[in-house]
């Protein structure tokens, strides 16, 4: 998980630090406060996405509890990776949010 | 050469056959999360009849989560997930329920087994509440109601919280 969290720290300091691509309009009145509310909104977005990717790294411990219920490691291995895969998906989403603050 | 194209040739057949079996042995996994409103009620460990008997039999309880997952078929993961972030001067916070569950179909036709088991968090967090709750539902048999079991199953129960999640599995006619 510190591989994962390590990834996600170097992702966004990638994001931060690539060239974004820009327009050479100039913006007054009601385009800055526009853009102000959009990069507001983004940061609330990006706020959820970080807290539910914090959330769901730190739930990936809990499976260890479904083998001690019983369950067969197999299909708890499974369950694992699913929650794998949608923590990648999470941190994709993340570095897209990232990338359009 | 041939030889080799024939078992290839097989192996097509045998997995497209498999898929078609997969496919026509999918359920519909229902699930359901309640909570106790009344101190005095109790959840049954079965709930025989149909959804409205089912719902009606919940008198004392509030309905938290209805979930109809259609098509799940052996080895499913399924991710259901309810809950609201809220903004608030202490941070954001999860109210809701979070599962994970596991969906396994062992046997085959009528004398097929179904079973559902996961891990459900549920989150009262935000407003100077800070509960997690982690509930660990053991694998259970549910009942399929095409196969003349018109019942609900009591998967897993909080006594703290007055939390249960019932399940079974029905198909479309």
């Amino acid at each position: 998980m510190k591989k994962s969290l390590l990834a996600i720290t170097l992702a966004a300091a990638f994001a931060l630090t690539a060239p974004v691509t820009s327009t050479e309009s100039v913006s007054f009145g009601y385009q800055q406060a526009h853009a102000a509310t959009d990069s507001i909104d983004g940061m609330k977005r990006l706020n959820l996405i970080l807290k539910k990717l914090r959330d769901a790294m730190g739930s990936m411990k809990d499976f260890d509890e479904l083998e001690k219920a019983g369950l067969n490691k197999k299909d708890v291995d499974r369950m694992r990776s699913a929650m794998e895969d949608k923590i990648r998906q999470m941190m994709e989403d993340a570095i897209y949010a990232i990338r359009s603050l | 050469m041939n030889r080799i194209f024939f078992y290839i040739l097989l192996l097509g057949m045998f997995g497209f056959s498999a898929q078609e079996v997969q496919a026509k042995d999918s359920k519909h996994v229902n699930f359901a999360a309640f909570q106790k409103l009344d101190p005095k009620f109790e959840f049954d460990p079965i709930v025989l009849g149909k959804f409205s008997d089912f719902i009606a039999a919940m008198d004392g309880a509030q309905v938290l989560i209805l979930s109809h997952t259609a098509d799940s078929v052996h080895g499913d993961v399924i991710n259901i997930q309810q809950d609201v972030l809220r903004q608030s001067a202490e941070g954001l916070g999860d109210v809701g329920i979070n599962c994970q569950l596991s969906f396994l179909a062992e046997g085959m036709g009528s004398s097929t087994v179904y079973e559902l088991g996961g891990l459900c968090r549920i989150l009262d967090v935000g407003n100077g509440k800070t509960s997690k709750l982690l509930a660990v539902i053991p694998m259970a048999g549910l009942p399929d109601t095409t196969q003349g079991v018109d019942a609900w199953v009591l998967l897993y129960e909080d006594t703290v919280s007055g939390i249960a999640f019932y399940a079974n599995v029905s198909t479309t006619h």
